[in-house]
């Protein structure tokens, strides 16, 4: 196997930004055949937002650097 | 003004002084004043062990048992403190402590509950000691159980073995069916071996699908630090059987399969916060371990180095333990801040930089800094999904 190059890479990965385009996603594959696990969790995905009536739009925001540089200095 | 570079070197001593108090986590004050506040507690009720595996760095050979009232001490102060306590019974080997220990637990649990709270029981069992009384007990309470299983005879006997040396895999066959013949929910939790490797991702992943086993936890073998042992499944070696795992499982398109650390990855590409702790981002504080004499510590990866030692359940409650200005707590996290900083990879907004142990190992001893070991796993999977979603071309 070869070591990925992805350290490299500049391109951000991509994020749902919020429910409504994991929504959008669904219903893209919705009608294909197979995909039965992406089908599966983003309906998990969606269903537990609604169960916790939360969507974490800043999810990522949240823990990608924690703590930040502020809060390391101050 | 010190860089984030600077701030991290400064040693154990100078991060306990009141300028790492300063770092006050205030997000961290924030989360607990706008979430109900989660608490996980990994109970090692006995050191002891039936089995003497051989990647195994459990105190086996000594016989600390928890006492009763040590045990009523935790539930009481958990549940004083959060709303959601999930208690994970582990050992050593669980089990022997005796199902009237347990029974005690959840009488303690009924006891100290308040409105509103909730409790989760889990235990973790190497299953050859799983009888009919337990199944009915594990039953009627609601625990959720977590069984030891390598793989078919020949991968499972390689480590998990008797003192004796015979290997556990009848044992904890046995165990399984009496736990799915009775309706008790479990998964098994896998440790990755060379033994794993030399099988093969298909004809391990068979192996429990032929046995009805559908909820699968995969984790490498790692150093038994404690015990200086520093012997483990290679990361380049743990990430290619987790893709080839990943490629076969996801051929099968099978919801009903589920394996907890792909389901994770899968989790945070669409946005979840995880179920699992690795890719959870900061566990810090929401997670904690306990010894059957009550220390508690960040995880019980972290037992191996008294350092990490947060107090003592018997002298101290967990909101004296882990408020955010606890300066031992304040200098784990920029211990940990130290193998967060080396990574540049652009996933970890999907790893939340892994497991701080893994980083620790990877970086501390085999010098490999820059990664949290599912680096490669990510980025394979992360590929495949985005090319079945059609937003990158073949």
């Amino acid at each position: 196997m070869s070591e990925s190059n992805f350290r490299d890479e500049l391109e951000e990965v991509w994020v749902p930004k919020d429910a409504g385009e994991l929504e959008g996603l669904l219903l893209t594959i919705q009608n294909e055949s197979g995909k039965k696990i992406l089908k599966h969790k983003i309906q998990q995905t969606l269903r537990k937002r609604s169960m916790t009536g939360n969507w974490f739009d800043k999810v990522w925001q949240d823990y990608v650097d924690w703590p930040n540089v502020e809060h390391v200095r101050s | 003004m010190e860089s984030v570079g600077e701030s991290v070197k400064i040693n154990w001593q100078q991060q306990e002084g009141k300028g790492a108090q300063n770092v006050a986590l205030k997000v961290e004050r924030e989360k607990y004043t706008t979430r109900k506040l989660s608490l996980t507690l990994i109970i090692k009720v006995v050191s002891t062990c039936n089995l003497a595996c051989r990647y195994c760095d459990a105190d086996i050979y000594s016989n600390r048992r928890m006492s009763l009232d040590t045990v009523s001490q935790i539930i009481k102060k958990a549940l004083d403190y959060a709303d959601h306590v999930e208690f994970i019974w582990h050992g050593g080997e669980p089990l022997l402590m005796g199902i009237q220990f347990y029974e005690k637990v959840v009488e303690l649990q009924k006891r100290y509950k308040r409105e509103g709270q909730t409790i989760e029981n889990t235990l973790q069992t190497n299953g050859t000691l799983i009888s009919q009384e337990w199944v009915d007990f594990f039953k009627a309470n609601d625990f959720h159980i977590g069984v030891s299983l390598d793989g078919p005879p020949e991968v499972h006997n390689a480590n998990r073995i008797f003192k004796s040396g015979q290997g556990s895999f009848e044992q904890v066959m046995r165990g399984i069916r009496l736990l799915r013949e009775n309706g008790v929910k479990f998964g098994v939790l896998a440790v990755i071996t060379k033994e794993t490797v030399k099988l093969g991702a298909k004809r391990f992943l068979d192996f429990f699908i032929e046995n009805g086993i559908f909820n699968i936890g995969i984790l490498p073998q790692r150093p038994a630090l404690n015990i200086g042992r520093t012997d483990a499944l290679p990361r380049e070696e743990f990430e290619k059987f987790a893709i080839e795992l990943f490629d076969y499982w996801y051929s099968l398109d099978d919801p009903r399969i589920e394996i907890r650390e792909l389901d994770a990855i899968l989790d945070r590409i669409f946005g979840a916060e995880s179920k699992l702790c690795i890719f959870g981002g900061d566990c810090r504080g929401k997670i904690v371990a306990i010894t059957p004499n009550g220390d508690v510590y960040p995880c019980d990866e972290f037992m191996f180095d008294y350092r990490y030692k947060l107090g003592n359940i018997r002298e101290q409650t967990f909101e004296e333990m882990l408020k955010p200005t606890n300066p031992k707590l304040i200098r784990i996290r920029l211990e940990d801040l130290k193998t967060k900083k080396s990574i540049k990879c652009k996933y970890s907004k999907i790893c939340n930089y892994g497991c701080p142990k893994d980083r620790y190992v990877l970086s501390k001893v085999y010098n490999e800094e820059g990664t949290c070991g599912w680096c490669n796993v990510i980025d394979h999977i992360y590929k495949r999904v985005m090319k079945d979603l059609g937003k990158i071309k073949e």
